[in-house]
């Protein structure tokens, strides 16, 4: 359901308001340096630039918000706990977010034997003002909250109905916007992968949502 | 209404488009931050606790590892109260003292000798080459057993011969 509460404070993949703190100037690298040292306020820093965007990520796999809280949270704590693992060979972001999608990836195969209920989700106003969206919803229908509730609906179940690894690049590349070579190296795999991925996944989805394509 | 001219793959990029707008609670952002940060301090102070203390926690936290810590000092008492019973049904054939003679049993088989073997009866010379054994016990020295009617004492017990070398006068 569409609430005004959304409508005052950042969607998943806004990114998170400038923190009054001369960390927030510092750059990554040395934030890490200084985390591997054992300063919890710098890796607090790196907490607060990357914890929505991973949060989305997990969140957008696993369409529901108690469980991404949960694995976002382990996710971080690991990667502190492996920071002085870290080499620096690619970002620290590409790292956090390697360690966040493992451990999804692996929630979900244990997840998938027990019964799941997904959680409805709230929605942010702005969404009543994308016009490509509202094309998929009849605009002659007064009731367009609950079309459009039903969309999300819709659409969180041809998410769930695909494999993980389709879903995790959907949802990196169409959600997120990642480009194709940043995906390839959260998945640890080619460009060519990725693009083959990307294309199955959609055919499949298209099948899901024929009703609101055609 | 959807365009029949715009490709498949283009719509259904709008369409999954849609997730984007799917928010988290309200202050979710900051909420989650301190949770981390708070769960990284607690185990930085926890370890900088003693052992036992972190032992304690770890016991408290994980039953499993309760459980084991449990059956692992069941199994130590009992192997414990077992060895000491079977200890207390052997202890009269263990050894004792230089002269390598039993000392529950020795009592009993001075006597045993003096009833079976009229050779080995007890005489003031054989004293002094027990001397050790006697400033230790107040039993009877035993000096040889040919015969005697119990086969596991004649067996276990280091029974010494002496003979004339011995009995060497000063």
């Amino acid at each position: 359901m569409i609430k005004q509460r959304c409508a005052d404070k950042p969607t998943v993949r806004d990114p998170q308001p400038a923190v009054p703190d001369a960390l927030s100037e510092v750059e990554d690298v040395v934030l890490v340096r200084s985390s591997q040292e054992g300063d919890l306020r710098a890796f607090d820093e790196l907490v607060r630039r990357y914890q929505q965007r991973v949060y989305a990520t997990v969140y957008h796999m696993t369409s529901n918000h108690e469980d991404a809280d949960d694995l976002t949270q382990e996710s971080f704590i690991k990667a502190y706990k492996a920071l002085k693992r870290f080499k620096g060979d690619s970002s620290f972001y590409t790292w956090v977010y390697r360690i966040a999608v493992n451990r999804t990836i692996n929630f979900l195969k244990q997840r998938n034997r027990r019964s799941f209920h997904m959680s409805l989700n709230d929605m942010d106003m702005q969404v009543e003002k994308d016009a490509d969206l509202l094309m998929f919803i009849s605009d002659k229908t007064p009731r367009r909250d609950v079309r459009l509730n039903e969309l999300q609906e819709k659409l969180n179940e041809a998410l769930l109905k695909l494999s993980e690894t389709h879903r995790l690049t959907v949802t990196l590349h169409d959600i997120q916007g990642m480009s194709h070579e940043e995906i390839g190296k959260i998945m640890d795999c080619n460009t060519g992968t990725v693009r083959s991925r990307l294309f199955y996944a959609r055919q499949q989805l298209q099948a899901h949502l024929s009703e609101y394509l055609n | 209404m959807n365009d029949p001219q715009q490709p498949a793959s283009s719509r259904i990029e709008k369409l999954i488009a849609l997730k984007r707008f799917e928010c988290p609670p309200p202050g979710h952002a900051e909420l989650l931050t301190s949770k981390i940060i708070s769960q990284l301090e607690a185990e930085q102070m926890r370890a900088q606790e003693p052992w036992f203390k972190r032992w304690t926690h770890a016991l408290e936290l994980n039953p499993i590892l309760t459980t084991a810590y449990g059956g692992v000092v069941m199994a130590l008492l009992w192997v414990g109260w077992h060895y000491g019973e079977h200890f207390e049904a052997e202890a009269p054939t263990r050894v004792i003292g230089n002269a390598g003679l039993q000392m529950s049993t020795l009592g009993i088989m001075g006597n045993l000798a003096q009833e079976n073997d009229p050779v080995s009866s007890p005489e003031t010379t054989l004293e002094q080459a027990f001397q050790s054994v006697q400033t230790s016990s107040s039993v009877q020295p035993l000096v040889h057993i040919p015969g005697s009617p119990v086969p596991w004492l004649r067996e276990s017990m280091a029974v010494r011969t002496l003979s004339h070398a011995d009995f060497q006068p000063y």
